[in-house]
């Protein structure tokens, strides 16, 4: 399956999506999850295939990660959906799995069958998935942290702030197994588990992040505002780690995990 | 935690006057045996703190949430200076900041912040409690992985060795171009070099495979026949020996294969903290997280 036929599986699964993201205002759970499932599996599809096509897992390019961005975020959105059945998560994961979607459509970058032999290795695909799904679950947190700050009227309830601090708490596991599964394959392929390559700064300042925002949480319960700061800038943080880093002039080319 | 922040200031303050008064911090210093002394006396003093915690308070509160947030923030203050400055070997980029790891304060700060992770860990391990176990596995594979990893790298050799097909070769050199002479010696037998068929849209041809056919001669006169290849390193007489370097302008003709030597002796226990935490993080997914309550919700 070609990147080509992209477009259409995309936007069938966006359809999808967005119709399970109505049908949440609505109250309706059983068509929402339906359909938001169906949407994933479309997607699925294309991803298994894409993988099959280019005999290496898609998980080289920036917008290979991208590509899984946008699958586990409605994932995300619709765990989150069917525990604490929140009416509007869906809808805000379903518009930036779109934004990412477009993205890809729109910059595609080359998604050629090559894989250097640094890649190569079994920690390859645990790897990188394990950091999207952090990826996605943590966005489902900074997605929250907007919402309790900027869009809603009341004041923040406790409840609302230990659904926050789930996400956190599930992300910052994936998030963990990211970088330290990146350590373990960094003394496999380079001879050291951690090198300070400006990625790998990123990732410590990212993981270091969430790691405070835990400890803060914690420390002042009550400081719910200036825990949900933080858990912006801590995404804004994630987001330069992610693909900040190759607009920075610092890190720009100087990093051993451009692909 | 206004404590916590003026001892973080104090200490940039004490770092930046160790910076111009001694110049860098060098990592050499603690090659070993200063490490080991280092880490013992400092967990000494960790005992010695965790004991005296009724009777000088400053200890007791080391241990507490209120000290834990100002000294992360600090290290993470000074690691996200870290990312926005191109970090250079040589002196040619911003004074201090470019040498982030050799800077004092960023030292100090981490110094800072392992002493209270230590510390606090040491409390929890001496009131055991089963339900403290994913606490530990954090906290103490964090402390191994960061201290063992940091304590540890002035320790850590690495060596080149430039093998040719056909020979054998028992030296390496180090960064500063020092040749080594070793117990063990490579025989190369072939360097083999796999290329991408040319790919739609590319100027030349990706490398798919780097190997190196090699039979390994240890000290004890073992021969030991093996591939060495990226992501595919070979562990020999206590040397990790990973595929390193070819002739670049031959490229799949190259006659020459290099290798890294790399010799960790602290590697088992960072090895150990990563695998800790990791541990940790599994404990965090299912135990932490607090529940939400039932009521209140939207």
């Amino acid at each position: 399956m070609s990147w080509d036929v992209f477009a259409w599986f995309a936007l069938s699964a966006v359809f999808c999506w967005a119709l399970g993201a109505f049908f949440a205002w609505k109250g309706r759970r059983t068509p929402t999850l339906v359909l938001t499932l169906l949407g994933l599996l479309i997607y699925a599809a294309f991803i298994t295939g894409f993988w099959i096509s280019l005999d290496r897992p898609p998980l080289r390019t920036q917008g290979e990660t991208r590509l899984w961005f946008s699958f586990f975020l409605p994932l995300a959105g619709v765990i989150v959906y069917s525990r604490w059945r929140y009416k509007w998560i869906l809808s805000f994961t379903t518009v930036l799995a779109l934004v990412f979607i477009c993205v890809n459509l729109f910059k595609p970058e080359i998604h050629n069958k090559t894989m250097m032999p640094a890649l190569m290795s079994p920690w390859f695909a645990p790897h990188v998935i394990v950091y999207m799904l952090s990826y996605a679950i943590l966005g489902a947190s900074a997605v929250m942290a907007v919402y309790l700050l900027f869009f809603r009227r009341e004041k923040t309830t406790d409840a609302e702030m230990a659904m926050t601090d789930n996400l956190v708490y599930v992300g910052l596991t994936f998030l963990t197994f990211g970088m330290l599964f990146g350590a373990l394959w960094a003394k496999e392929v380079w001879g050291g588990f951690w090198g300070w390559d400006p990625k790998e700064t990123w990732a410590a300042i990212t993981w270091l992040c969430y790691v405070l925002y835990i400890h803060f949480r914690r420390a002042r319960p009550q400081e719910k505002r200036t825990a949900l700061i933080l858990l912006l800038f801590s995404f804004l943080c994630l987001q330069m780690c992610w693909w900040g880093i190759n607009y920075l002039p610092s890190a720009r080319s100087t990093s051993v995990h451009t692909y | 935690m206004k404590k916590g922040f003026l001892i973080g200031a104090g200490l940039i303050v004490a770092g930046l006057l160790l910076q111009v008064g001694v110049g860098p911090f060098r990592w050499e210093w603690l090659a070993f045996p200063v490490n080991l002394t280092v880490l013992l006396v400092s967990l000494g003093l960790l005992v010695g703190a965790y004991l005296f915690r009724h009777k000088i308070p400053f200890f007791a509160w080391m241990m507490r949430l209120d000290a834990a947030v100002p000294a992360v923030i600090y290290a993470l203050a000074l690691t996200l200076v870290m990312g926005f400055t191109a970090q250079r070997e040589d002196d040619s980029g911003i004074p201090w900041i470019s040498q982030m790891l050799d800077f004092w304060p960023f030292v100090l700060s981490y110094a800072w912040l392992m002493d209270i992770l230590g510390l606090t860990t040491l409390n929890h391990l001496l009131h055991f409690r089963v339900r403290e176990i994913p606490f530990l596995l954090n906290h103490l594979g964090l402390f191994l992985a960061l201290v063992c990893g940091a304590l540890g790298a002035p320790d850590t050799q690495r060596l080149h060795m430039t093998t040719r097909e056909g020979e054998t070769t028992c030296q390496a050199t180090d960064e500063a171009g020092n040749v080594h002479p070793l117990d063990l010696s490579i025989e190369l037998h072939d360097f083999i070099m796999e290329e991408y068929p040319l790919q739609p849209g590319a100027k030349m041809r990706m490398p798919k495979r780097f190997a190196s056919e090699v039979t390994v001669h240890t000290k004890e006169g073992k021969a030991i026949p093996a591939v060495i290849e990226v992501n595919k390193p070979l562990q020999a007489d206590g040397w990790k020996i990973y595929q390193y370097d070819y002739d670049e302008e031959k490229g799949t003709e190259s006659e020459i294969s290099v290798f890294e030597l790399v010799r960790e002796p602290w590697q088992p226990f960072v090895r150990a903290g990563i695998l800790m935490m990791l541990a940790g993080a599994l404990c965090l997914f299912f135990f932490m997280a607090p529940r939400p309550k039932k009521e209140d919700k939207q």
